[in-house]
């Protein structure tokens, strides 16, 4: 179900900033496992699970991807674009698109031959030796497309090989499915906390979805999660993530060192094999907001191992995806049978 | 759609099995009689009246490509690029097919660590990799081997009065040949659709050897330069211009008075035509005109935006304006 859930959310558009182009594809999903859902006032998908005690648990995962925004249509009808979020625009000559304008309109990332890139572009995200072709004459485009329509990259999700998936914005659609996993995994455990799950929106770029989201729902402790980034040919190899290597668990300051023990022991516990990511400072998630939201907020950042994040072949494994839903639900219904003073204790 | 048919086949050069097949298939339907020569070629005789001339159209099948070289221990490709016309910036982030139908992944370094890698290196074909999931070097080479081709993988798309394909460049001219097999005139002439055109036309070589033609048209793709900041300003080819008659190319000089005959019969059977002054890659028409005691050659083209590359943009009606040209002068010869 989780790998169907993908195939599916991979394929549907949720550019950052603009996550309600597809409206009813989370609820169809989530509704199943939860008794309420809501948008909060940014637009964030929230749905919760009543439990019998006052306590909450937040899981978190942005629901936003990257994507690009036309900013001009020129004299002949070529477009002009900008990344939506942090592109490695050096990687998108040639590429498909599909722009939303008035219907799904199909084009071509070109390169212009009187801009040679170079490696400095990547750094400061310029497009403007880029331009996107449709085909279409200059009267036909106007019709059906305005600066400020978005586009993404046209990439139907694939299975690379067994259970390695090849997508268009796994990051952080891979966060969501381990949510999905997560919600299926607790159906079968019992469990006494309200959970909640927060699919926020606009992690990618500056703004900050889940910082609004988290105070509306005000939970006693989060987890929240990111891909991480997974190892390749030609990559340095310390510091990396393993694809199909299981979840990886943040260690920093910004994570509560209870839960990290906690969760590890429940790894080690139900055998599911673990990789720490060392974070001393900022990890350049949704973690950062949700620690220091309102009184602070004990929260946890598990990654997923992801290769090629930022680019429009994002490969990961769908069975760190099912695992790290495993590992959450069985330490979800583990400390809802403990008392959270030791767990959260400093 | 036979155009996509075609681009949807893969071709690399030397490794042409598909595409090959699907041709054949193709001529079998149509029931025209042909060969498939020593090397690979798919020789179509189209019978009927035998004309002053004996004509030869030609167009290759064969498509830029990537050769798998090497296989990592962790069970990562390397490749390298068959023929000269692999743009290996281009390869970034695309999905491949690699061997017999393996799906692979040329991955890119994520923004986050672009400063961390030698970006410049990461450009050339060598130091790019393909990515099959595979965990090892061992689980690699159960799925493929060293030597197997790889092409790249775009869709086909119609963007209104456009075509947007991967292979436009081969595919164009085989399409167009298809086309005019299909509604001949009653007369005599061959068609070839060659192999390793990316690698020396050595296809061509033979076919022009066998076949003995007084003649030669190869049907092919001009680039077009009406997109945003082309360095061609003079001559400017653009897409909806009708088919394109080359004066002089990368590699031959084409006899003056054919180009302005057939020129001129376009012009009177109110065909859509223009010659070009330069065309930037050899066509396969001055290459087989340098065989045996030599022939005549016409050079015809289709303006295509980066024909070459992964995703080639076409007009539907230049194709259809270069098959009545074909039909033209398969009546006149």
């Amino acid at each position: 179900m989780v790998c169907d859930f993908l195939l599916e959310y991979c394929n549907r558009p949720f550019v950052s900033g603009f996550e309600q182009m597809t409206p009813d594809l989370l609820p169809k999903y989530f509704m199943p496992f939860s008794d309420t859902y809501e948008n909060d006032r940014r637009g964030s998908y929230i749905f919760s699970k009543k439990g019998e005690t006052s306590r909450s648990v937040m899981l978190e995962a942005h629901v936003d991807e990257l994507g690009f925004m036309i900013t001009e249509v020129m004299a002949d009808g070529f477009l002009r674009f900008s990344p939506v979020g942090y592109y490695n625009t050096l990687c998108l000559e040639c590429q498909d698109v599909v722009i939303y304008g008035k219907k799904e309109v199909p084009g071509v990332i070109c390169a212009r031959p009187d801009k040679p890139q170079d490696a400095k572009n990547i750094i400061n995200l310029r497009t403007d030796w880029l331009y996107i072709d449709t085909g279409l004459s200059l009267d036909e485009v106007k019709k059906l497309i305005q600066p400020g329509d978005v586009a993404l990259i046209r990439r139907k999700p694939f299975m690379l090989d067994g259970d390695i998936m090849c997508a268009r914005g796994m990051d952080d659609k891979a966060g969501v499915a381990v949510m999905l996993a997560a919600a299926q995994e607790l159906e079968k455990l019992p469990h006494s906390s309200t959970i909640y799950y927060s699919a926020a929106v606009q992690e990618e770029g500056p703004g900050l979805g889940g910082q609004v989201a988290t105070y509306k729902i005000h939970p006693d402790i989060a987890f929240a999660f990111d891909v991480g980034h997974g190892w390749a040919e030609d990559l340095p190899e310390d510091e990396m993530l393993k694809l199909g290597g299981g979840p990886a668990l943040a260690i920093g300051g910004r994570f509560h060192p209870g839960m990290v023990k906690k969760f590890i022991s429940i790894c080690e516990r139900y055998g599911i094999r673990y990789q720490l990511e060392p974070t001393p400072a900022a990890s350049g998630t949704d973690a950062e907001s949700i620690q220091t939201n309102r009184d602070g907020v004990p929260v946890l950042l598990i990654s997923i191992p992801l290769r090629y994040m930022h680019t429009g072949v994002e490969t990961g494994c769908v069975t760190d995806i099912e695992n790290i839903g495993k590992a959450v639900a069985h330490m979800i219904s583990e400390i809802d049978q403990e008392n959270w003073e030791g767990l959260l204790c400093y | 759609m036979l155009l996509k048919a075609l681009c949807e086949c893969s071709g690399a050069p030397g490794g042409e099995k598909e595409v090959r097949q699907y041709i054949a298939a193709e001529l079998e339907r149509i029931g025209c009689p042909y060969e498939i020569d020593n090397l690979g070629n798919v020789i179509a005789h189209h019978p009927g009246k035998s004309g002053e001339q004996k004509v030869l159209f030609a167009a290759h099948m064969d498509e830029p490509a990537l050769m798998i070289c090497d296989v990592t221990e962790r069970g990562f490709l390397r490749f390298k690029a068959v023929g000269t016309r692999v743009t290996p910036r281009q390869l970034s982030s695309r999905t491949v097919r690699v061997g017999e139908n393996v799906m692979g992944v040329v991955g890119f370094a994520p923004y986050h660590m672009m400063r961390i890698t030698d970006e410049q290196k990461r450009r050339s074909a060598e130091n790019q990799h393909i990515d099959i999931a595979a965990e090892s070097k061992e689980r690699a080479l159960e799925r493929i081997q060293i030597g197997d081709y790889a092409v790249v993988d775009s869709p086909f798309i119609e963007m209104g009065e456009n075509c947007k394909g991967r292979a436009m460049d081969s595919r164009l001219g085989c399409c167009a040949v298809l086309e005019l097999l299909r509604e001949a005139p009653d007369k005599a002439f061959d068609v070839v659709f060659t192999t390793m055109y990316e690698v020396g036309q050595r296809g061509m070589e033979v076919a022009a050897y066998t076949q003995q033609p007084d003649l030669v048209v190869s049907i092919g793709a001009v680039p077009a330069t009406d997109i945003p900041g082309s360095l061609n300003k003079e001559d400017r080819v653009e897409l909806g211009q009708g088919v394109c008659m080359a004066l002089t190319d990368a590699g031959f000089a084409y006899p003056r008075n054919t180009v302005e005959a057939w020129s001129k019969a376009a012009k009177e059977a109110g065909i859509k035509s223009r010659v070009v002054q330069y065309a930037p890659d050899a066509a396969q028409a001055g290459y087989a005109a340098l065989c045996r005691n030599g022939a005549l050659a016409l050079s015809l083209l289709i303006p295509c935006r980066t024909p070459a590359a992964p995703a080639g943009i076409m007009k539907k009606s230049d194709l259809n304006e270069a098959v009545a040209m074909l039909k033209l002068i398969a009546e006149k010869c």
